[in-house]
């Protein structure tokens, strides 16, 4: 601690060097005196031999010091002087540098939150999610198959099995309070322990309360919070699930979401209320389908020091030997081991990508605009550097004492920028759509401080060593020689800065035409037909406890519908079994077609059957387009009829009338043996999101499928939502066993799909905007610049008869230059970078010209109009003035 | 124009020369001054000056260390004096320089003669 005590010490001993010199000198001069000399010449003789008496002082402080360090620290004081004296300069840079730091934190904290932070369980790594080969979403084995799996498996320690996002997890929680829909899991009770989890609260389910089929729950955390205000008192209190009411023994942390980010709750699989159904679990013809709910989804953790190649290949081997001793057609073709960290849902992972990417391009836009300045102020600072170069400051350091400086306003915009993030970050988890998972874990953690504290190194390297370099290169010779205004500088400065245009311009147009590709998706996604009119319907789904008798479901269905229907301001009343199906839809071919040969297996594509009633398709607003509704003669007993739609229609009976034509599904409801009827086709509907393709769809009267379907429809005349609560009190007075979900319109279901898109366009449009207001500011900077530079030129030039207009031209071509240079280059970047975007566009390519030229317009209108401003300035020089300017 | 300005003398040898003079006693700055001057008959072209960093120097190595005391002609002065690590450094950079004489004696006695 010598040093420290060193330190602190300094100050006296500057001031004994200085006491001890002057007693020195005293000493000498008295010595001198009484030799005989007068005082004036002794003290004059003492100074002689003494030497420079400030410089030993000087000297001898020094010895004390750290040269690196006092410079260093001497630069930042001179820095923030210089940042003070020129507080224009300093709040401009500060702002644009905030901005760009900013944007990056916030996205990055989301980046790293959702793509970086290692999963919140133990030793995530050996997580390997078991998956079907052919579909990632779908799950891995069949049930039965779970036990040879775990006794068998030497690099798995242990698989936990789970429903995910099927129907059957979808469930209605009652009870007190308004019913809610909700996403739960069932899972086996190995589940936490696998995943590595403790409860916050209580405890987790254990294997014996799965074997004995126990009603108990874990909730999450969010459902704990917002249902039990999350007090303790919730454990041994109840869930009503569907109707049927659970124990609650315990509750995630926040931080735990698997398998989805909404995850409510966690239940045995055993209580699953589809447990146990023959209809499900037993297939009936092993010929023709595998039921998807008779496989599950799994994780395993693999034993410590198991490479997931290792795994994959022992599961392999474990496939092939179970299914030759049993074969068994549902078991699929094998089971694919995912590493858990890399199973993000959907575009999420490109999603982020291209935001981060389109927030370093900001950044990027914002750092040349300060070089701009900086290089601006640094032509003033000619003389200065020139001074100090001719006293003899080396280079190295000029440019440590520029790029000083420049840190210093990173630094500054770095914290501002934070504070700016912390916002964005808080708005980004508010306004971001439901599909990113962990994106409210989204903060400002250590990670992110040392994340930003690099960008805004990296910044000041951007925007301050060029500058530094640059402005430091100049000969004080010439500097000085030129006088006042520093230009043989100046040259170099003016093509430096024309580079950063060029540049800024460059990395706008990619930006304008990324969000281009995007707006014009989010249109042309708009724009599209959902085959319905969504306008003015409400929609509720109504649910019976599962103890409940089909005749029961059908009579309160029936009863439910008369009574909607004769309400006033309703125009039309139906249900369909569900209103719509997000996600893909299985592979499935007719087993048989009149007059055809039976489809093979191979032929298959999505196909969805769909049970429907009352003035179901008059409520969705789709229309008729040949043969006629179901009535109310299509009983139970009559003939099986059906409404197909187009779609199907084509897949089927292509450039033939389909009406009339008879088929057989794939019904497990026992009437397989019987011709169903086409007798009308109608439009196609988008249910599966207005972003898939049309599935083909059959639709079966409900007398005859024997299903009461849940989702009702009711058309109305005004408003809908003034119906809401009278729908909730109609079906209420009629049972009040009923689980009923809120009430939403069908305008509302659709906006909660094309949510994330939306948040992905609104965001790279403003980082767009963002970019183009920054890069217009750039342009405008540059140009003003150069027009106060030129002014005495300028003022030549008029006073040798150079018109206006030729002024305006001059300046304005100068600047339209810069800027076209610089939309060449971007476009050629962005035919590029969008390439890497495809699959986040809909109904563009990535080529899209609407979007390229609409970008180019855009961007050269503001460009002009930046140049504008500058170019009347010019226009308005008076040569008098000007050429007194000197 | 921090550099010192170079003195005929070799980087150490001031150094040197205090803490060998130091050896025999402990003196303040100008006292030290005066006694280096004279023993080296004013051959050495030194400036007084020139010591006050050299003592710095040596200070922050604790090669000597310094005390307020009074001096005979009854001025505040700092008195210096050899620390045990002075002693051997003196020892230690005297043998050098004994070592290195040597050698440019032996370079130089030839062309002499």
């Amino acid at each position: 601690m010598k040093w420290l005590k060193q330190l602190f010490s300094r100050r006296r001993l500057y001031g004994e060097v200085s006491e001890e010199i002057r007693e020195h000198l005293e000493e000498k001069i008295e010595e001198l005196v009484a030799r005989g000399m007068s005082r004036k010449e002794a003290a004059a003789a003492a100074r002689r031999e003494f030497g420079n008496v400030t410089l030993v002082q000087e000297d001898s402080r020094a010895v004390w010091r750290w040269p690196s360090i006092e410079n260093f620290l001497a630069d930042v004081r001179y820095g923030l002087r210089m940042l003070r004296k020129n507080p224009s300069f300093t709040a401009i840079a500060v702002l644009t540098l905030t901005l760009g730091i900013g944007a990056n934190t916030a996205i990055f904290s989301v980046v790293e939150a959702v793509l970086l932070r290692s999963l919140p369980y133990k030793n995530p790594t050996r997580l390997a999610l078991l998956t079907d080969p052919q579909d990632r979403e779908d799950g891995a084995f069949l049930y039965r198959d779970l036990g040879l799996w775990r006794s068998q498996s030497r690099t798995v320690e242990d698989i936990a099995i789970y429903y995910r996002d099927s129907g059957f997890s979808r469930v209605t929680l009652t009870g007190d309070g308004e019913p809610e829909q909700v996403q739960g899991a069932f899972v086996s009770a190995n589940f936490f322990p696998v995943m590595g989890v403790s409860p916050q609260l209580g405890r987790v389910f254990t294997p014996q309360e799965e074997l004995r089929q126990q009603r108990v729950v874990v909730l999450s955390h969010g459902l704990w919070a917002r249902r039990f205000a999350a007090s303790a008192d919730a454990l041994g209190k109840t869930l009503e699930i569907n109707g049927v009411t659970s124990q609650i023994v315990g509750v995630m942390p926040a931080t735990f979401q698997f398998p989805a980010r909404d995850q409510q709750f966690w239940a045995p699989l055993t209580t699953n209320p589809s447990w146990g159904d023959p209809a499900l679990t037993i297939n009936i013809d092993p010929n023709h389908t595998r039921f998807f709910y008779e496989r599950w989804q799994a994780i395993g953790r693999l034993r410590p020091g198991v490479r997931l190649e290792q795994a994959q290949a022992e599961m392999s081997t474990i496939f092939r030997r179970i299914d030759q001793a049993e074969p068994d057609k549902n078991r699929g073709v094998g089971v694919n081991l995912v590493a858990l960290r890399v199973n993000l849902g959907g575009n999420t992972r490109l999603t982020l990508i291209v935001l981060f990417g389109a927030v370093c391009f900001v950044l990027l836009i914002a750092c040349s605009n300060v070089a701009n300045l900086v290089l601006a102020r640094g032509a003033a600072r000619d003389r200065e550097m020139a001074v100090r170069a001719a006293l003899g400051a080396g280079r190295s350091r000029l440019i440590r004492q520029l790029f000083t400086e420049s840190v210093l306003l990173a630094l500054i915009a770095a914290s501002l920028g934070l504070l700016l993030s912390s916002v964005g970050v808080r708005a980004l988890i508010a306004l971001g759509p439901s599909d990113i998972p962990r994106l409210e874990e989204a903060g400002l953690d250590t990670g992110v401080f040392v994340f930003t504290l690099g960008v805004s190194l990296f910044a000041a390297m951007v925007f301050g060593l060029f500058p530094a370099w640059r402005i430091s290169s100049i000969d004080p010779n010439e500097s000085l020689k030129s006088g006042s205004r520093g230009a043989a500088g100046l040259v170099d400065h003016r093509r430096a800065r024309s580079l950063l245009v060029v540049a800024e311009f460059a990395l706008t147009i990619v930006l304008l035409t990324g969000a281009g590709l995007l707006v014009r998706s989010l249109l042309a996604l708009l724009a599209i037909d959902p085959g319905f009119k969504p306008e003015r319907v409400l929609t509720m789904r109504i649910t019976l406890p599962a103890s409940a008798s089909d005749a029961k479901r059908i009579g309160l269905h029936d009863q439910v519908l008369e009574r909607t229907r004769a309400l006033p301001g309703v125009q039309a009343v139906g249900a369909i079994s569900d209103l719509f199906e997000l996600g893909a839809a299985g592979n499935l071919g007719l087993r048989a077609i009149d007059g055809r040969a039976p489809e093979p297996r191979e032929q298959w594509t999505p196909l969805i059957w769909k049970s429907v009633s009352g003035d179901c398709f008059q409520a969705m607003g789709t229309s008729l387009l040949m043969g006629r509704y179901f009535s109310e003669q299509d009983g139970p007993d009559s003939p099986l009829v059906a409404i197909i739609d187009e779609s199907m229609a084509r897949r089927y009976w292509p450039g033939e009338n389909p009406l009339g034509k008879r088929f057989k599904g794939q019904d497990r409801r026992g009437h397989n043996d019987e011709w169903v009827t086409a007798i009308g086709v109608v439009r196609d509907m988008r249910r599966s999101g207005l972003e898939r393709e049309t599935t083909p769809h059959v639709f079966e009267w409900y007398k005859q499928s024997g299903d009461a379907p849940k989702d009702v429809i009711m058309r109305t005349t005004g408003d809908p939502r003034a119906l809401a609560a009278t729908l909730r009190s109609v079906v209420r007075t009629l049972d009040d066993t009923a689980i009923l979900s809120p009430v939403t319109t069908m305008e509302q279901q659709l906006a909660g799909q094309l949510a994330p898109r939306r948040f992905q366009t609104w965001l790279l449009g403003l980082f767009a905007v963002i970019a183009l207001v920054l890069a217009s500011v750039g342009i405008f900077g540059a140009m003003h610049y150069s027009v106060v530079q030129r002014t005495h030129e300028i003022g030549v030039r008029i006073a040798l008869g150079a018109k206006r207009s030729d002024i305006m031209r001059l300046v304005v071509s100068q600047g339209g230059r810069l800027a076209l240079i610089g939309i060449a280059i971007g476009i050629f970047a962005a035919l590029l970078l969008t390439r890497l975007m495809a699959s986040l566009l809909f109904g563009v390519r990535t080529t899209d010209p609407v979007a390229f030229v609409g970008a180019t317009f855009l961007l050269t209108l503001v460009a002009l109009l930046a140049c504008y401003i500058p170019a009347r300035r010019a226009m308005r020089i008076d040569p008098m003035v000007a050429l007194r300017y000197e | 124009m921090k550099k010192e300005k170079q003195r005929d003398l070799f980087p150490g040898a001031l150094e040197m020369m205090i803490l060998r003079t130091l050896k025999r006693q402990p003196l303040h700055g100008y006292a030290l001054a005066q006694h280096i001057k004279r023993t080296s008959n004013d051959l050495l072209q030194i400036e007084e000056g020139s010591l006050y960093p050299a003592l710095q120097r040596l200070l922050k190595e604790e090669l000597v260390k310094a005390e307020w005391g009074i001096s005979s002609t009854n001025r505040r002065v700092r008195i210096y004096k050899l620390t045990a690590a002075g002693t051997k450094h003196l020892e230690r950079e005297v043998s050098r320089f004994e070592t290195m004489l040597e050698g440019i004696t032996r370079v130089l006695a030839p062309g002499e003669s």
